[in-house]
């Protein structure tokens, strides 16, 4: 483990450790859509996910693998994928069974991005994770398991695009641990859709057999994707089973909507949320999605609990997280939001056996070029205190698609490389590298390791302009020409005005409009070098350099003027 | 296999290849992992191909499982030819060979001696120059949608839907036309080629090329690189002859890079040419020798 630090949390404490291992310090992938699960068995191994390759490009991705609860980790790769791989895996959701250590997951596995369900005996053996099943045209998996009578109940909530337009999907297993483990496809949607559900599909079970589920049912419409004005108008449903959804011909059918008598309560209806191609500085280069993750009370005779956290988009708010509870199985909810939180995504809940609740989120802050991701890690007892623990804060502009000088100089942080579920990273492609022995400099990953929680629920929906190493390497080769080109402008600026200044201006003026010059020229200068969109304080060197060469050209020509007189 | 073949074909498998001085045998750099008979320790002396990751590693002591067979002695300069094996808080790779380190057999494995990801990556540029369909220099004379699918957007668009399955992994493919100077490799002459590439940044395409107007280079192109289904699912139609795919980063390279995909170009061509001369040969030489033998008895 390269760096660690302690803080405080309500009383517990929280671990600051770096996953990447010591040995590739180096490394500079963007490493997005991080995940956590831990080992209920075993609640000191704890598996991390994200795109990730195989350092070497292997055939097979790995996982993040900590077997001294978080104080070191390794990469063990182990799940299918394909040799050469860049980007390691697709979507990736894993889960451990309450006993008995097994892993399991989905992936879009690379390169042809299929549906597989897998299995793995250990997470940190050397037995590749076994596929179970594997289908085309699919998307976001998501996978929960919880064992009951020595049997691993699986789910995996899906986006089937086989079953258009009822998309909504979760793959259920009723034991995973079979030789031959058969998983079941369980449509959950039964209303009318615009052809689509939304891709969150998020199951949750508990230990006497009752199992939720949550999704988006997008209703209707407006926009265009690949123009990025795509608007949906959707619900967000809560469907439950009471016997896992292990049997009968229509599962997850026992929650009953009292408007249409349809299977799934509409606890939100005809929401807007925006999908997007791209994120935008607006969204802080995120692509909004919309959020959602559901949480269910582990305790014994408390599996009438339920926590969901969804998004929408209200005026004025470039989405906003709600969180609200039911305590009779999802047949009524809170009328009002437990929680609100504007401007904010990734909402991740987990509620563990002590029955608090932890609710993570990132939030943008500020405008402009002071905009930053604020990932909060709150929790609550009581659903009315909230509790919140800054976990990090980074600038919301970096790395910016293309600003050459940045790359090479600024601590880069993003929120798809962010926090979501309790891990973050700094990509930092010059300012974090260190030697394979040395200590990282890195400052704000945050695992927060507050009990054992129970059930960890990825966020889905990031920003995903990611940087291989080739392309950083690209970016490097052209900052050795593209310095010395963002200084053509100002010092070139800067000549002109010295000529031009003393020459044509009246002599009571020229201080004035020469300073006027420089500061209008030098914000032009950062402005089409793309500097401005990294920072302010570019304004002030360009600036400086304007008025530096003005100053400089000013000189010289009047000493020249002066020598050509004195000679004539 | 001569020498110089055995490293060549060593290099090809193996990711990292480094100049080692062995340390110590039956002993391991890693906390978490147990010495065994072959495990052995050694200090990189130079690093000659890597991924970046690993390119600073010289100077340190990693964790060596050598293959089947392999034996060493602390003390020894060797190349070692290696993929990975355990990134923890020390390295351990395994072992593919080795061989005895000089002078002249380390240049020859460093084209770029400074840079051992450039050495990776020739090697790679090489390997996707072998697989391609057609190799051109030329350049992108415009980038558009594909007019089926404009037309098939705007007609969705009308009726208040789209004609992709709305994912953040949808392709939204896009055309370049390329304007091609010289054919490298491939069938016939072209004046012109149409190459479809994904536009969308998502995490599965974001690799792929993404061409630009007035982008000039050498252009590694593929027919139809997805499997039917996923074609189906990825939205991608069928391609008319004069049109290919780039999918691959390596499938766009640096003029600079010419001469030696040129030669990797030639190459495969040569075996392409050989193979089926021995496909053919096979079939007439069995009954011939099965006459043979008759005629023996």
């Amino acid at each position: 483990m390269a760096a660690r630090r302690k803080s405080t949390l309500a009383g517990g404490q929280v671990l600051v450790v770096n996953m990447i291992p010591r040995s590739l310090s180096r490394e500079t992938n963007q490493d997005s859509e991080p995940s956590i699960t831990v080992n209920p068995a075993r609640p000191l191994e704890i598996v991390g996910t994200a795109f990730t390759g195989d350092p070497m490009g292997g055939a097979f991705a790995p996982i993040y693998l900590s077997s001294d609860g978080g104080n070191t980790w390794r990469l063990n790769s182990i799940v299918p994928s394909a040799a050469g791989s860049a980007l390691g895996t697709g979507d990736i959701s894993l889960a451990f069974g309450s006993t008995g250590n097994r892993l399991y997951g989905g992936i879009l596995r690379d390169p042809t991005f299929n549906f597989e369900t897998l299995r793995v005996a250990a997470a940190g053996g050397t037995t590749a994770m076994q596929t179970l099943g594997s289908r085309p045209d699919n998307d976001q998996p998501f996978t929960h398991a919880i064992s009951k009578s020595a049997r691993d109940r699986v789910y995996i909530g899906n986006n089937d695009f086989q079953a258009a337009p009822r998309t909504a999907t979760v793959d259920v297993s009723a034991n995973g641990r079979t030789a031959q483990a058969v998983f079941k496809s369980v449509r959950v949607e039964t209303r009318s859709t615009v052809g689509q559900d939304g891709p969150q599909i998020r199951p949750v079970a508990h230990r006497d057999g009752t199992a939720y589920a949550a999704y988006y049912g997008w209703r209707a419409q407006s926009g265009s994707f690949p123009g990025n004005t795509l608007v949906v108008t959707t619900d967000v449903v809560v469907v439950r089973d009471d016997k896992g959804a292990t049997t009968g011909a229509t599962p997850f059918r026992n929650l009953v909507d009292p408007s249409d008598g349809q299977p799934g309560r509409l606890v939100a209806r005809n929401i807007r949320i925006p999908f997007n191609r791209n994120g935008s500085p607006a969204t802080g280069q995120q692509r909004l999605g919309g959020t959602l993750s559901v949480a269910v009370d582990p305790r014994t005779n408390q599996s009438a609990t339920v926590y969901l956290a969804w998004a929408d988009q209200p005026p004025q708010s470039m989405l906003t997280i709600h969180v609200r509870r039911s305590t009779d199985r999802g047949v009524t909810w809170s009328p009002a939001d437990l929680f609100t939180a504007a401007n904010a995504t990734n909402a991740a809940l987990a509620i563990n056996n002590a029955g608090v609740v932890g609710l993570l989120y990132q939030q943008l802050t500020g405008t402009g070029a002071t905009r930053r991701w604020v990932t909060h890690f709150r929790q609550t007892s009581d659903g009315v205190n909230w509790a919140d623990l800054v976990l990090s804060t980074a600038p919301a502009n970096v790395p910016p698609r293309r600003s050459i000088r940045t790359w090479a100089t600024t601590t880069t942080s993003s929120p798809s490389a962010g926090t979501s579920t309790g891990s973050s990273r700094r990509t930092t492609p010059r300012t974090r590298r260190t030697s394979p022995t040395g200590s990282s400099t890195s400052a704000t990953p945050i695992l927060p390791l507050t009990g054992c929680w129970r059930s960890t629920a990825p966020p889905r929906w990031r920003r995903r302009s990611i940087r291989s190493s080739s392309r950083s390497r690209a970016n490097r080769r052209a900052i050795a020409g593209g310095l010395s080109m963002d200084e053509v402008f100002p010092v070139l600026a800067g000549v002109i005005v010295g000529l031009v200044v003393p020459t044509v201006v009246p002599s009571r003026l020229r201080w004035l409009v020469a300073v006027v010059l420089s500061v209008v020229l030098g914000v032009t200068a950062s402005w089409i070098s793309g500097e401005l969109a990294v920072s302010t304080v570019y304004i002030l060197i360009d600036v400086a350099q304007v008025l530096g060469a003005s100053l400089a050209t000013w000189v010289l020509v009047t000493a020249w003027r002066r020598r050509s007189a004195r000679a004539a | 296999m001569t020498p110089t073949a055995r490293s060549g074909a060593l290099a090809d498998r193996a990711r990292f290849v480094f100049q080692a001085t062995v340390k110590k045998v039956k002993a391991t750099t890693l906390k978490s992992m147990a010495a065994t008979d072959r495990t052995i320790v050694v200090r990189v002396d130079r690093v000659i191909q890597s991924p970046e990751t690993l390119s600073d590693y010289a100077g340190h002591e990693v964790t060596v499982q050598l293959g089947p067979g392999e034996r060493v002695r602390p003390g020894q300069t060797l190349i070692f030819y290696t993929n990975g094996w355990v990134f923890g808080d020390s390295l351990a790779v395994q072992s593919i060979g080795h061989e005895e380190a000089t002078t002249p057999k380390v240049a020859a494995m460093s084209p770029f001696p400074e840079d051992p990801v450039r050495n990776l990556h020739s090697s790679e540029a090489m390997a996707q120059a072998s697989q391609a369909d057609l190799i051109v220099t030329g350049r992108v004379t415009s980038v558009r949608v594909p007019a089926g699918e404009a037309r098939a957007r705007a007609k969705a668009m009308a009726g208040g839907g789209t004609t992709e399955r709305i994912s953040e992994h949808a392709p939204v493919w896009q055309e370049a036309v390329i304007d091609v100077d010289e054919t490298h490799k491939g069938p016939g002459r072209h004046k012109q080629v149409v190459v479809r590439f994904p536009s969308s940044t998502d995490v599965r395409w974001y690799h792929a090329p993404k061409f630009q107007t007035g982008q000039e280079g050498v252009f590694l192109l593929h027919k139809q690189q997805v499997p039917a289904a996923a074609a189906k699912a990825a939205n991608l139609v069928a391609l008319k002859a004069p049109e290919y795919t780039a999918l691959h980063p390596g499938d766009f390279q640096p003029l600079e890079q010419l001469p030696q995909i040129r030669m990797a170009a030639s190459a495969s061509a040569a075996r392409r040419r050989a193979a089926p001369r021995s496909r053919k040969a096979a079939p007439r030489s069995r009954p011939a020798a099965r006459r043979a033998g008759k005629r023996g008895r």
